[in-house]
């Protein structure tokens, strides 16, 4: 193996060995030493390749939200019905769907707002939530499906009501029937944002996201 | 003054010279000597009320969030004393009065800025949902109760309308231009919740 991929593969253990332990054990209760241990590389090459435990958790961060962007943008292309339900319903589907995983609940929507602080969060989530949400409201506008309004405070709220579904399904004991109860509420608040009437027509026949 | 008393007067006096002193410097950089001191008291008996720096923070955030909490439901209340829609009396009433407590500093600076860095996210969230999830979801029964919202679950449209509004007031508080935020923000929230209403 050359000496980048040999890197490449230790980087790769060691971002997979911290989700584990973060996952398992939270922030606070997992040493660099445990991550190293577990990637079975020493803690030298896990401080090469990370300043600190804090920069560890935030390539995590970092990979699993890139990870619930890929799935969300790819639902939304390959989406069901209409323009309006391929990025409402499909969209919100995969988010919450991508959010049901134990390593995305306890390290992005509880942990990371701590751990990273609120100034670092807002930056992840200009990257990856807010720009995916931005650039769908926008597609909506120019279909004609959203009435014309500013895109930044819309765009806002529209990430907050997703987190909230996604915490609020992380949180009950019957992920479930909260799931079905929560998919339920957003598709009807998403639904009464839509301009009565307008004609919707699928993605591959209309614009992109 | 009877012991019971003065101790009242010292505790009021620390949550004030705290609200101020949080406002003006944040949490970090305010020292409880500071605050002793503008309340004119000891430390000590900042320690003895309080515990400690957190513990007088905490108290300021819940006063804070008590009496945004107060306003709000005295806004819904007159507005539902006067005549006219009773959809614009609980809504548009509850979101500005709610927006309206949030333009000022204190609450700003403590409850929106400071708050989910110094008490950690999960703990500022439960205190959110303390006071605003039991107002929203008996708001939202009101006026499904009226035919303005067709009837659903009321519990989980309250924490996604409770999540649109504190975002609400957290991205105004955020922004360079605070009164442009609020109007902006203002007709975006609205515009929101005004599409749940039932049409006809």
């Amino acid at each position: 193996m050359k000496k980048a991929e040999q890197s490449e593969v230790t980087r790769t253990a060691l971002l997979q060995a911290a989700r584990e332990l973060f996952t398992e054990r939270g922030y606070a209760d997992t040493a660099t030493d445990d991550v190293a241990q577990r990637a079975g590389v020493t803690r030298g090459a896990l401080y090469y390749h990370f300043r600190d435990k804090s920069d560890l958790f935030r390539a995590v961060v970092e990979d699993l939200s890139l990870n619930i962007f890929t799935k969300v943008a790819s639902a939304i292309q390959s989406g069901q019905g209409d323009l309006w339900d391929q990025i409402t319903r499909a969209g919100t589907k995969a988010y919450l769907e991508a959010c049901l995983d134990p390593a995305v609940q306890r390290i992005v929507l509880v942990e990371a707002a701590t751990v990273l602080g609120w100034e670092e969060r807002c930056e992840l989530d200009d990257k990856y939530g807010l720009s995916l949400i931005r650039g769908a409201l926008q597609t909506l506008m120019d279909a004609g499906l959203l009435a014309p309004q500013p895109l930044e405070p819309l765009t806002h709220l529209v990430l907050s009501v997703e987190r909230e579904a996604a915490m609020y399904i992380a949180r009950t004991d019957n992920t479930v029937a909260a799931r079905k109860e929560m998919e339920a509420s957003l598709e009807r608040v998403f639904n009464s944002m839509r301009v009565q009437g307008a004609k919707s027509t699928p993605i591959d026949e209309g614009g992109e996201v | 003054m009877k012991k019971a008393e003065q101790s009242e007067v010292t505790r009021t006096a620390l949550l004030q010279a705290a609200r101020e002193l949080f406002t003006e410097h944040g949490y970090a950089g305010t020292a409880t000597e500071d605050i002793a001191q503008r309340a004119g008291v000891t430390r000590g008996a900042l320690y003895y009320q309080f515990g400690d720096k957190s513990g007088l923070f905490y108290a300021v955030l819940e006063g804070i969030s008590l009496s945004t909490n107060e306003k709000v439901v005295s806004a819904m209340q007159s507005g539902q004393r006067e005549q006219g829609d009773l959809w614009a009396q609980i809504v548009r009433a509850g979101t500005a009065a709610y927006l309206d407590a949030c333009m000022d500093p204190a609450v700003q600076r403590i409850g929106l800025i400071e708050a989910p860095a110094v008490l950690g996210w999960e703990e500022k969230r439960e205190l959110d949902r303390k006071y605003g999830i039991s107002l929203i979801s008996s708001a939202l029964q009101e006026l499904m109760g009226a035919g303005l919202i067709a009837l659903q679950p009321a519990k989980p449209l309250a924490h996604l309308v409770l999540s649109a509004v504190l975002e609400a007031a957290m991205y105004i508080a955020r922004a360079d231009d605070i009164p442009a935020a609020r109007k902006e923000m203002g007709t975006s929230l609205e515009r929101l919740l005004d599409g749940m209403r039932v049409r006809g």
